[in-house]
């Protein structure tokens, strides 16, 4: 029914590259993200810094979806984090919406100096709970903290939108660096906690998941169905 | 390991390929089979000097290879290519590269024979990376290692300062860069890389292995004493606890020959006198130190026994043995050799007791033995399985039986009184054959500054007074191979007088790396933050000059060209796709098309994509109910990297091409005029909407088309034979759209006539109906079942079905050229179309073009 380009698998492919037999480089998991938002909030900065520890302060718009990957470790398991920063622009919401499908983690993300990229918020979380499974770990974040002069969106009236729907949450800033680590690491550490409370079925194509156990080299589940989570 | 064909003639299959290549020279030492896939694999301005396959052995691992020699500029470079696919059309992917510069080393074996084939082996090694090249022996082979020799010594000889080698990045990724772009072979692309990452890992660790290991000194001391089946002296002390008092080595491996003479020695596998001499042994080393039997072997006569000192013991891992009979079946382990294995900290050492054949003119046989015992002494509880020469260090001591020739028993005792041994050593058989490179290759041994070992009489220091009076010779030698080894000191010990051999003694300060655990994981650490840094910069990066195609004002059947350019702005060659849209679609909608849709692109070139926007009659009706939306967003996708999206807009201009008969005969505005909510309303419900009440028989457009085909004459040949041209088309459709009644249309008979077609086959709705496509089908076997589906017709298709009947009649009458089943045929593909769903075969082509027929040559009754 679906047919998945095969540059996709092969993409794929690199998302399952782990060492077979020496221990230490090994990463256990994969850990698909997605970042969305408005257009101009930050999302292509956050990865940025994330990936790459610096910042850009004139950013090109992202006109399409672009990736990033860094390998983090949380309680001791060397995880993969996978990152697609998509397009913000209104035009762009169709085909990025395809994007969603298989994503372990959505960074949803506002910019806390524009009102307006606060008000749409609604308008995304319903593509990200529609588009994701229900365990896809959902996270707010405040962006350009930095500028807390121009604020127009207060921290704590943002703290109870997030409470209300049952998102994580919190403020950073690309610029300065402030708290991205945590906004993806935390993220992480949610899809890890929901692994092991079992909440997360790993064979399910749209876990976002990909567990590999360190003794072997195949991936758990069906790749056939993984190949297929990163796709539409 | 199938054999490489000797080199054939050239064929020239490559030049047909549509990738520039590089030159690739036929010489002999190139496996012709490959040439096609080296053609993809080397770029123009490299050039391929040889190629075999071979096998290639990296640590444990060993895997069936293709080794290409490459050159560019006077410089060269070996690469290891898998291969894949079958031949000839197979691809070479390079997982491994060794420039040949000051970091390189090749080291070429005799030619063995295993299994009744022979075989060449090399050492190649460039920094850490080392691996074994092993190749069926032929002329391609044996021509291909020349070539790298040749070039290993050329390079050691430039007048011009060797490069950075940059050239050989181009190699790293070629799975992805020099690929056909044949979608079809992509499929195993995913292992490619899992391959490749892990291979890195490993190699960059290898790589910087220096900077979290330091090289420790190491005392190694190595013995060897044939002892003629005698019983232990009192004390082994003077030979084994001979280095300086406070210096006790860190490690002991002693080899015994002739340990055990008896019968039983041959029986049994157990022996009293192993048990004596290890015992002598140990009470006999060094005093400061405390020592550990790491392991001990035995083949009959042969012993070797490996000791390290206590605190070393934690650090000796994968320890193994093996021994290796020469004798007569090879079992008889009256001659041959035993090994023991161990990894020190990080390093690999192999200790080797041999045994060879003895006397004076047996030399060939020694080296047959000498040969045996180090292609076959392997050890065998390593996963996969160690050879000898796959250590770092390998320390190789025994009785090698090698003579001194061309000389007298008088000559050695005189040179022997006046300390000059140096006139002995070129009379050394051992040397000689290793000189000649037959035996021994790569290994070293120190100056031979003591007497020769053999012959003795037992109980004194006399060298043989019996009948025989033989030369005595250097028997008992110790000789190694690996970096990092120092020999201290190389004797022997006159004192023991039990056997007709002395003792010898070589010891040796070697380097041996230990690792530090702190900096290793600091390393690691950075390693893999580099790991991903590369990972997200090596990741495939364009740039297109425009994101965002207006087409403006686009009309039906009108050709729209805009073009945007793709430049490879990144560090590695890209491939470049439009991804299908969701849910299986064509990658954008049917009125567009995108030439080339794939590529690929080398660093810093680019290329123009030229987007086509035709709307055809299949999208039509679509558009001019704005039921299809004017815009599209391609996924223009770089394999392994990022998605980018091109926005496409137009304008379509809605028009008769596309509308339904319904409406066509209820409005009296052109199409063209009308705006687009009035059409869509006409359409939707053409009874309500209509601009006239009493609706036209036929849509006056159709009236149009038929009065200018009479005017331009229809007698003329076949007017369908020729397509008209893409201006004409336009007037056609712009006259339609307008209505300009009897305007001389300026265009050929042609293209008014493909109108025809393209505005019968454009209808919202087929003169047949979709709902009465399968009846029409059922009824085609006679006429009468025929007219009677048309009776059923709402009128406007009935009517126009009789119109266009006559017409065609007509046609056929006053051209004399058309044949009626031809006509039948184009007439019925755009009058009785499938529904949307429906698939077409043959019969049912067959069958609406007989249902057509029989109007056409009976009198027509509808
Ligand atoms: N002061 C400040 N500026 C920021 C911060 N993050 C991003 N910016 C700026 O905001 C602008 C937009 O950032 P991008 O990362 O391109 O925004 P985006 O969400 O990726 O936008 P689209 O790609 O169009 O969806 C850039 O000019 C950045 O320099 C921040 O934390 N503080
Ligand atoms: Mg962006």
């Amino acid at each position: 029914m679906r047919t998945i380009s095969r540059t996709d698998r092969s993409r794929d492919a690199v998302r399952c590259t782990t060492m077979t037999e020496s221990g230490p480089y090994n990463y256990s998991y994969i850990f698909k993200y997605i970042i969305i938002g408005d257009m101009g909030v930050g999302k292509s900065c956050l990865l940025h810094q994330f990936t790459e520890k610096k910042f850009m302060s004139d950013c090109p718009h992202t006109i399409g979806v672009e990736f990033g990957t860094r390998i983090i470790e949380v309680a001791g398991q060397k995880i993969k984090l996978q990152i697609w920063d998509t397009a913000g622009q209104e035009r762009f919401r169709a085909v990025t919406r395809s994007y969603y499908r298989g994503a372990a983690g959505a960074l949803m993300v506002y910019d806390v100096t524009r009102r307006s990229t606060y008000n749409h918020l609604s308008s995304w979380l319903t593509d990200a709970r529609n588009l994701t499974n229900p365990n896809t770990v959902i996270f707010l974040i405040g962006n350009k903290s930095d500028l807390e002069a121009q604020r127009e969106v207060p921290y704590e009236e943002a703290k109870q939108f997030a409470d209300e729907n049952g998102l994580m949450f919190l403020e950073c800033s690309a610029k300065t660096g402030d708290r991205v680590e945590d906004a993806f690491l935390e993220t992480a550490r949610k899809i890890y906690q929901n692994i092991q409370d079992g909440n997360l079925d790993l064979n399910a194509a749209e876990s976002g998941v990909q567990h590999k156990p360190q003794t072997q080299n195949t991936l758990l589940g069906n790749i056939q169905d993984k190949k297929e989570s990163c796709n539409c | 390991m199938e054999s490489a064909s000797s080199s054939s003639s050239l064929d020239s299959e490559g030049n047909q390929h549509r990738h520039d290549c590089g030159r690739v020279w036929n010489g002999m030492s190139m496996d012709a089979r490959y040439i096609p896939a080296l053609r993809r694999l080397v770029p123009p301005d490299h050039r391929a000097v040889g190629c075999v396959r071979c096998m290639i052995s990296r640590g444990r691992k060993r895997t069936p290879q293709v080794c290409v020699l490459v050159e560019h500029m006077q410089e060269h470079c070996v690469l290891i290519c898998a291969e894949e696919g079958a031949l000839p059309n197979a691809t070479l992917k390079s997982d491994s590269r060794f420039p040949i510069n000051v970091d390189f080393r090749i080291d070429i074996e005799p030619v063995s024979t295993v299994g009744g084939s022979r075989v060449i082996t090399a050492n190649l090694s460039y920094k850490r990376k080392k691996l074994i090249f092993e190749a069926d022996y032929d002329d391609t082979a044996d021509r291909f290692v020349k070539e790298i020799s040749k070039a290993f010594e050329n390079s050691k000889y430039r007048n011009t300062p060797a490069s950075d080698y940059l050239w050989v990045e181009v190699y790293k990724n070629n799975s992805k860069f020099f690929l056909d772009v044949n979608p079809e072979d992509e499929d195993d692309l995913g292992e490619e890389n899992k391959a490749s990452r892990e291979c890195m890992v490993k190699c960059l660790m290898q790589e910087r292995e220096d900077e979290f290991t330091v090289l420790n000194e190491f005392r190694i001391f190595t013995g060897t004493w044939n002892v003629n089946g005698m019983a232990p002296p009192e004390s082994l002390s003077e030979w084994l606890a001979s280095s300086a008092p406070n210096e006790p080595p860190d490690v002991y491996a002693i080899g015994f020959q002739e340990l055990d003479l008896s019968k039983e020695a041959f029986v049994f596998a157990d022996s009293p006198r192993e048990k004596e001499w290890l015992l002598k042994v140990k009470e006999s080393l060094h005093p400061k130190g405390r020592y550990k039997e790491i392991k001990t072997v035995r083949l009959i006569g042969m012993m070797l026994s490996v000791f390290v000192e206590e605190k070393h013991a934690p650090f000796v891992a994968n320890v193994d043995c093996n021994s290796l009979g020469t004798g007569i079946l090879g079992m008889m382990g009256n001659k041959g050799g035993v090994g023991v294995r161990l990894d020190l900290h990080s390093t690999s050492i192999c200790f080797v007791n041999c045994h060879l054949a003895a006397h004076a003119e047996e030399r060939e046989r020694r080296n047959q033995d000498f040969n045996d015992i180090r292609n076959k002494l392997s050890f065998n509880q390593m996963r996969p399985a160690k050879s000898v020469s796959e250590h770092d260090q390998i320390y190789w001591m025994g009785d090698m039986n090698y003579r001194l020739q061309d000389t007298t028993k008088q000559h050695v005792e005189q040179a022997c009184a006046n300390n000059d041994f140096s006139s002995l050593w070129e009379r050394d058989q051992l040397r000689d054959q290793q000189a000649k490179r037959i035996i021994f290759i790569g290994f070293e041994e120190g100056p031979l500054n003591f007497k020769p070992t053999y012959k003795y009489d037992v109980g004194t220091n006399q060298w043989d007074t019996s009948e025989k009076a033989r030369v005595p010779a250097y028997c008992d030698r110790v000789l190694w191979r690996g970096n990092n080894i120092r020999q201290l000191c190389y004797k022997s010990h006159d004192n023991f007088v039990i056997s007709d051999h002395k003792p010898v003694l070589a010891e040796f300060s070697s380097g041996i790396r230990v690792v530090d655990a702190v900096k290793r994981k600091e390393i690691y650490q950075e390693l893999m933050k580099q790991l991903d840094k590369e990972e997200n910069d090596f990741m495939p990066q364009v740039t297109v000059d425009e994101h965002y195609l207006n087409f403006g004002r686009v009309h039906f059947y009108e050709r729209v060209q805009r073009s945007f350019k793709i430049t490879n702005t990144g560090p590695v060659i890209v491939r470049f796709l439009f991804k299908e849209q969701p849910k299986g679609r064509r990658y954008a909608k049917d009125w567009l098309k995108a030439d080339p849709h794939n590529g690929t692109l080398k660093k810093g070139e680019s290329c123009d994509i030229t987007l086509e926007i035709l709307v055809d009659p299949a999208s039509a009706s679509k558009l001019n109910m704005g039921e299809e939306k004017m815009s599209e967003v391609l996924v223009l996708h770089l394999v392994d990297g990022k998605d980018i999206f091109i926005s496409v807009d137009m304008e379509y201009q809605h028009s008769c091409f596309g509308c339904s008969l319904e409406a066509l005969v209820r409005h009296m505005t052109p199409i063209g005029l009308l705006p687009q909510e009035t059409l869509i309303a006409l359409e939707t419900d053409p009874v309500k909407n209509a601009e006239l009440g009493v609706p036209f028989e036929t849509p006056t457009e159709l009236w149009i088309i038929m009065d200018a085909l009479q005017r331009k004459g229809l007698s003329g040949g076949n007017i369908f034979g020729k397509s008209g041209s893409q201006v004409e088309i336009q007037t056609v459709r712009e006259a339609l759209d307008t209505k300009r009644p009897d305007g001389q249309l300026d265009v050929s008979v042609h293209a008014v006539a493909e109108c025809l077609l393209l505005f019968l086959s454009a209808l919202r709705e087929p003169v047949i109906p979709y709902c009465f496509f399968k009846k029409c089908l059922d009824s085609s076997v006679t006429y009468t079942q025929a007219k009677s589906v048309i009776q059923e017709l709402p009128k406007v298709h009935r009517d126009t079905f009789r119109y266009l009947v006559l017409f065609l009649q007509e046609l056929l009458q006053k051209s004399k050229r058309l044949e009626v089943n031809i006509l039948a045929t184009i007439f019925s593909a755009v009058m009785i179309r499938p529904p949307q769903d429906g698939q077409m075969t043959p019969s049912k082509e067959r069958m609406r073009s007989v249902f057509l027929y029989h109007f056409l040559v009976n009198h027509c009754e509808v």
